[in-house]
């Protein structure tokens, strides 16, 4: 058997003590430490990361002009108006009607279903592209020369709010001018359902969308409400007929 | 001259090396001690800083913050505008409808001798067409006429639904078209 003798010992105690110290000292104290730096690390890695993205953001939002910004979200929205706006449509179609020298007919509204804006979601027009619009649609019977239709649909196509004919069908009955009925789509596009959170990045537009910008700039407004029919604003009595 | 005879030699020796191994131990073992502290105490600057650089971010991000949200109404005009110009282009891309006007002209051009009773046209291209002629060589000239351009660039697909004769010995028709 080993008998060690205390005073033998003696000297080995600093270093013993010293290894003791730093595995303790590592457990209790460095390897804790070690874990919040890294996760603090990465923490500020992120914070800086959001804080340039926010710098950046601010940027671009400083960069933006607000009356052309304006101006511009004004023809957008005359062009594809935020609800279902059935009397502007309707004004709008005999204000191309007329321009175009037809005669209406009739004009009968489809389905409009509901008209809060909230829960307006309407069938929607889905083009080969994929997109959809919601849109009314909107059965014309006009009166008028072919040159006159030819005219009403060229113009419909440049017309603000957009508006697409859909199918159109010309009969002779009984008159000497041709009668057509039109088939309309007047379309329309709720708000977005966030305004853009403070953390979301600035959505630039697009080259492809300045082009459209410029397309639908040169629309022809038809949506003047200040012809529409002379509607009784109310009545005295609710409840007389 | 006396002369003395060291019997201990080697074990002094041997007890001096022992002496400064274990000097050099201990000291070794400071040494290593005050590397863990100043370690330690890098690691704990580190640390602080990196809780101070925390903060000034976090400041400045607030900062940022608020001047975003004095801009609320910009960036919301912005993301309208973008909202409903990513859904014009779309549209307008899908957008592959025939030219009713084109199409107008068309049976306007080749439908003299006829006396059409009526024309529909869709944006998807669907088109029926019913009429009269007085005789069959109109009838005949016009289905001429409309299957030499049916290889062109205006149909892909020409049906003749119905042809009747009547007792005055005109032809009534009816006709399905599909233009490109």
């Amino acid at each position: 058997m080993f008998k060690f003798e205390t005073k033998e010992l003696k000297p080995f105690l600093t270093p013993l003590l010293v290894v003791a110290l730093i595995v303790i000292g590592s457990l209790l104290l460095l390897r804790p430490r070690i874990e919040i730096m890294v996760k603090a690390r990465h923490d500020l890695l992120k914070d800086r990361r959001f804080l340039a993205d926010l710098t950046q953001k601010l940027s671009a939002l400083e960069g933006l002009a607000r009356v052309e910004l304006t101006e511009k979200t004004g023809v957008v929205l005359d062009i594809l108006p935020p609800e279902k706006d059935v009397p502007r449509n309707l004004a709008a179609i005999k204000k191309l009607a007329l321009a175009s020298g037809l005669v209406v007919n009739s004009i009968n509204v489809g389905n409009v279903g509901e008209i809060a804006t909230v829960s307006a979601k309407q069938k929607s027009s889905k083009t080969k592209g994929g997109e959809s619009l919601p849109s009314l649609s909107f059965d014309v019977t006009v009166t008028g020369s072919l040159e006159s239709m030819k005219n009403f649909i060229n113009l419909t196509q440049n017309a603000s709010p957009l508006m697409k004919i859909n199918r159109l069908s010309i009969g002779q009955k009984n008159i000497q001018t041709p009668e057509a009925k039109i088939e309309i789509e007047a379309f329309f596009l709720l708000y977005p359902t966030s305004l853009g959170r403070t953390e979301q990045p600035l959505v630039a537009i697009t080259a492809a969308e300045e082009k459209v910008y410029s397309r639908i700039s040169n629309f022809v407004s038809f949506q003047s409400q200040g012809e529409l029919p002379n509607l009784p604003v109310g009545k005295e009595n609710l409840f007389s007929p | 001259m006396r002369e003395q005879i060291d019997f201990l030699h080697g074990e002094r020796a041997a007890r001096e090396k022992k002496a400064r191994v274990l000097r050099l131990v201990k000291v070794g073992s400071i040494l290593i001690l005050l590397t863990y502290c100043l370690v330690v105490a890098a690691f704990f600057s580190y640390s602080f800083f990196l809780t101070t650089q925390a903060k000034s971010v976090n400041r400045q991000a607030e900062a940022k913050k608020a001047q975003i949200e004095a801009l609320k109404d910009v960036e919301s005009l912005q993301i309208i505008l973008k909202q409903r110009l990513s859904s014009l282009e779309k549209y307008f891309a899908g957008q592959k409808g025939v030219d009713l006007p084109r199409l107008l002209d068309y049976f306007n051009q080749t439908t003299y001798a006829l006396n059409l009773t009526e024309l529909s046209l869709s944006t998807n291209g669907a088109v029926t067409l019913s009429g009269e002629a007085a005789n069959p060589l109109v009838f005949g000239e016009f289905l001429e006429i409309i299957n030499n351009e049916s290889s062109g660039e205006l149909f892909s697909q020409i049906t003749l639904s119905s042809l009747d004769r009547k007792e005055d010995g005109s032809y009534s028709f009816s006709m399905a078209l599909q233009a490109k």
